[in-house]
């Protein structure tokens, strides 16, 4: 890729031709022959849409405004360790031996659709729902967690335009936007100018907790570095600034004081990261805050999860009245419906027979996380990305990326769905689609 | 294809106040999915028997998707899914639903779900930001405005204006010089000559109509029950209605129900979603059950007893659907019926009984005129062929009135059958997104702070529509 830069001299010459819904009227960079602009950029739940790529002779040339994320997940497209499309009969075989691999081996659990787009989504939950089988998504445990406590306490929530307009304290718990959401803080959270927020960061005081040196702990005014366990106490702290003993660290008198002046603030919190009553603790503060209708303070989710983690909780809400997926299962404890309460990934890895997974990003980063019970299970991946360390795989599936190869719609963090166009013209294997693998599988089955 | 089928609806008793047919006994004809002039070689032949017909029913305000709405199927029982939705309306005759609002930013989001709804045709309307379009209040700049307010219906594929809140009010005090007061705000209105992108629907708050809204042809007010709180609201509202303005009114049956509003007060236990309106309340959704004898619930029915009945004023459902969604059914037969009204209703109603001419009216003609729906809401040559036929007879009790209006005996949409004989046929009808095809020049975007906040581009904003 060109690492060519704007060049302000280039920019004001007027033998540089405007590129077609370009958003500069000239550019030093002309060495491509096709362009695109206003993209949405499927990385994770930013959905970045003032993507632009840049392709000569089928090659993509140059990108702007993509983040490493986003970059890692384009430069596997075309990674010399991809792997290639199966050849027809191949993958005819492939989806036959899946078929029987799912029927001999019990309660299937699909696993990670929210790493597709929408269709993909809805055809896992159909899929799960006739193999009866659990249909969880990556981030399950954090997800549950989070919608569990909603069903408690209810719920203060925000389109990210109104965190951006508004937010004059914002608080990252255990969530690190570095690591995950990359462009989160310029395009919503903390650089942005809002209506209100007119000066953009120097409107905002940035918090952050953690428990490690978090990335993005030189931005922040605020820095926690605390364990888990002291969660609540803090929590507490700030409910309540002048209860004894007092809370010693040097930040807290700062972000008590940033809270006092703020009329609104933003939480945004990993729920993998907290526990339960961690968890609760923040909606309590939060349900204080808000009912004293002074000030107003959302909690929103920022998961570590596939791209489309805001797609599949909306769906499964639609279909289940869960935002975390669904046990379709008939061996359910106490015949309920849904995914009992105090499920965990051994418990799930203890019930499934079987594993359909979907693949989030070329480093397999979740597939990491999961207990290695549950990898050792009969496994068909479904991936567009490479490869390895896919050797425990009984069967692999390359399928084409959605939003590079092919059309789908992602839906943003605060729920915005957003189409994300293929990327015409780039020299790309043709790869199925994994939405259609799903259904050759279920007619076989 | 069935849609192409040539159907005659024989003996039916019809009732189109469009058309001031007060229950003659006539044959419909339908041909290439509309109402046409009679033919002699049907391919369907459907004998009515004498039961009442109507136009397809129209709900003018109901919150089928309203942003961020899908949450509260955790926190709310009975929510009903896309599928049941689109069902449950088709069971009791109807075609066609209306959600109150979206916003610039959450339009795509309500269309996709609301794309989700088979049977019945939708629309929305799209959110006035005082934000953003409030500066040309402040200016005096109708032009302006008007081409804004074209720019977003155009853009969101919306069918008019709404109206969250008439004013704009910072809870900052630096912002304060960004106020806009109702009195301006209508004062503003009275003075645009654009008629394009009237009326206007505003949202029933509570202190809506302790004063007089001038120029009312002009305005819509979408939910009125909730502006009924006092004497003076109630008399001006009847003003209101008197000089021409519009309403819907959603009448409480005294069963639990989703409420969807936006007031400075924060309840635990309640979804709050701020979803972009212009005022710094959030969305709130909440479940709440008003007694009939409740002033949250007669002054509706008051209105009901009190006004004239060429008024323009619909009847609609409000709430998002839920339970067995019997709200209209059962409101419409107390309307019809006063054998079995409960006290407080039958205080308020009196005397008061409505015939199917007039139901006609309440939920079929006057929707599709405040939606703007000119095929729809009569049978009059031409019409979109959306028929409804109910077995319904006048001695009917209360109980049988409420189950044959949940569940019609024969609909019809748009020339396809979709229920015959009291159940559903096999075939389901095409449903669409019924948007306003409104001109608009594109080159003012370029000059207006419309689109300046959105933290999504034009391109990404704006969404395709599926009409027709």
């Amino acid at each position: 890729m060109s690492n060519k830069k704007f060049d302000r001299e280039s920019l004001e010459s007027e033998d540089t031709a405007p590129s077609q819904g370009s958003s500069l009227s000239q550019e030093s960079f002309n060495d491509f022959d096709t362009d695109y602009h206003s993209r949405i950029c499927t990385g994770c739940n930013c959905l970045c849409d003032d993507v632009s790529y840049y392709l000569k002779k089928g090659q993509m040339v140059r990108t702007l405004n993509l983040c490493e994320i986003a970059m890692k997940k384009l430069r596997s497209v075309t990674a010399d360790n991809r792997l290639i499309p199966l050849p027809p009969d191949i993958l005819s075989e492939s989806i036959d031996k899946a078929a029987k691999l799912l029927k001999n081996n019990g309660t299937p659990l699909i696993l990670g659709a929210d790493a597709l787009d929408e269709k993909g989504i809805q055809t896992s939950n159909d899929f799960a729902r006739q193999l009866k089988g659990l249909w969880l998504p990556w981030g399950f445990t954090g997800v549950k967690r989070f919608y569990e406590c909603v069903k408690l306490y209810g719920w203060a929530s925000s389109l990210l335009d109104e965190v951006r307009d508004r937010a004059e304290t914002v608080i990252f718990w255990r969530a690190d936007p570095l690591d995950t959401h990359h462009r989160h803080l310029s395009r919503y959270s903390f650089f942005p100018r809002g209506r209100y927020t007119e000066l953009g960061n120097t409107d905002r005081n940035l918090a952050v907790i953690a428990d490690y040196e978090a990335v993005i702990e030189p931005l922040c005014q605020q820095f926690f570095n605390i364990e888990p366990d002291e969660d609540i106490r803090l929590i507490k702290a700030l409910m309540n600034p002048a209860m004894e003993p007092p809370y010693e660290h040097r930040d807290f008198p700062i972000l008590v004081n940033s809270l006092q002046r703020s009329s609104y603030i933003a939480i945004f919190v990993d729920p993998e990261n907290t526990d339960n009553e961690t968890l609760k603790t923040l909606f309590e503060w939060s349900e204080s805050i808000n009912t004293s209708n002074m000030k107003r303070m959302v909690i929103l989710p920022l998961i570590n999860a596939g791209s489309n983690i805001e797609g599949f909780t909306r769906i499964s809400l639609e279909h289940h009245a869960t935002g975390y997926g669904f046990d379709f299962s008939d061996n359910k404890p106490d015949n309920k419906q849904g995914v009992s309460e105090d499920v965990d990934w051994e418990m799930i890895a203890d019930k499934a027979g079987s594993v359909v997974m979907f693949e989030s990003g070329p480093e397999g980063a979740h597939r990491k996380r999961l207990p290695e019970s549950l990898s050792e299970k009969p496994l068909i991946i479904i991936t567009p990305f490479k490869q390895e360390p896919l050797e425990n795989a009984d069967i692999t599936i390359p399928v084409a990326l959605s939003g590079i190869e092919t059309d789908g719609v992602f839906f943003r963090a605060d729920g915005m769905p957003l189409l994300s166009k293929k990327i015409d013209g780039m020299e790309v294997n043709e790869y199925p689609l994994a939405h259609r693998v799903l259904k050759e599988i279920l007619k076989i089955y | 294809m069935e849609t192409e089928k040539k159907i005659c609806i024989q003996n039916a008793e019809v009732y189109d106040p469009a058309q001031n047919w007060n229950g003659e006994h006539r044959d419909l004809y339908i041909a290439e999915g509309k109402i046409s002039t009679p033919f002699d070689d049907p391919d369907i032949v459907i004998d009515a028997g004498g039961k009442p017909a109507m136009a397809g029913g129209i709900d003018p305000y109901c919150h089928l998707a309203s942003p961020g709405q899908i949450f509260a199927k955790m926190t709310t029982k009975h929510l009903l899914s896309p599928d049941e939705i689109g069902k449950a309306y088709a069971r009791m005759g109807y075609v066609h639903a209306h959600q109150p609002f979206t916003t610039l930013l959450t339009a795509r989001e309500v269309q996709r779900s609301l794309n989700l709804i088979p049977y019945i045709d939708k629309s929305f309307r799209v959110s006035i930001d005082l934000r953003d379009m409030g500066k040309n209040i402040k200016t005096k700049k109708h032009l302006a405005f008007c081409d804004e307010a074209r720019a977003l219906i155009h853009l969101t594929g919306a069918i008019g204006l709404f109206l969250t809140f008439p004013y704009l009010k910072h809870k900052q005090q630096y912002y304060i010089q960004k106020n806009v007061s109702a009195k301006k705000a209508f004062e503003f209105f009275s003075a645009i000559e654009d008629q394009d992108i009237f009326p206007i629907a505003i949202w029933g708050m509570p202190d809506l109509l302790e004063k007089e809204i001038p120029v009312p042809d002009r305005f819509l007010i979408s939910d009125l029950n909730k502006s009924l709180k006092s004497e003076t609201s109630m008399a001006n509202a009847k003003k209101f209605l008197d000089a021409g303005g519009k309403a819907d009114i959603g009448l409480n049956h005294g069963e639990e129900y989703l409420s969807v509003n936006s007031i400075d007060k924060y309840l635990p236990g309640t979804l709050s979603i701020d979803a972009g309106i212009h005022n710094p309340y959030p969305l709130r959704y909440e479940t709440i059950q008003d007694p009939l004898e409740s002033e949250e619930s007669l002054p509706g029915w008051m209105l009901m007893g009190n006004i004239n009945e060429n008024r323009q004023i619909a009847l609609s459902s409000i709430s998002p659907p839920s339970g067995d969604m019997n709200r209209i059914p059962v409101v419409t037969a107390w309307l019809m019926n006063n054998d079995e009204r409960p006290q407080s209703i039958e205080n308020t109603l009196g005397e008061k009984i409505m015939g199917l001419f007039e139901i006609a009216r309440l939920t079929r003609l006057e929707p599709a005129r405040q939606i703007g729906l000119d095929d729809s809401g009569h049978l009059k040559t031409g019409a979109r062929a959306n028929v409804a036929i109910y077995d319904l007879k006048p001695d009917m009790g209360f109980h049988k009135k409420v189950k044959a209006l949940s569940n019609c005996w024969c609909l019809i949409k748009d020339g396809k059958p979709v229920r015959e004989n009291g159940s559903f046929s096999n075939s389901i009808p095409s449903s669409k997104i019924r948007y306003r095809e409104i001109d608009f020049d594109p080159s003012i975007l370029k000059h207006t702070d419309l689109l300046q906040n959105p933290t999504l581009r034009l391109e990404n904003l704006s969404i395709t529509k599926n009409q027709k």
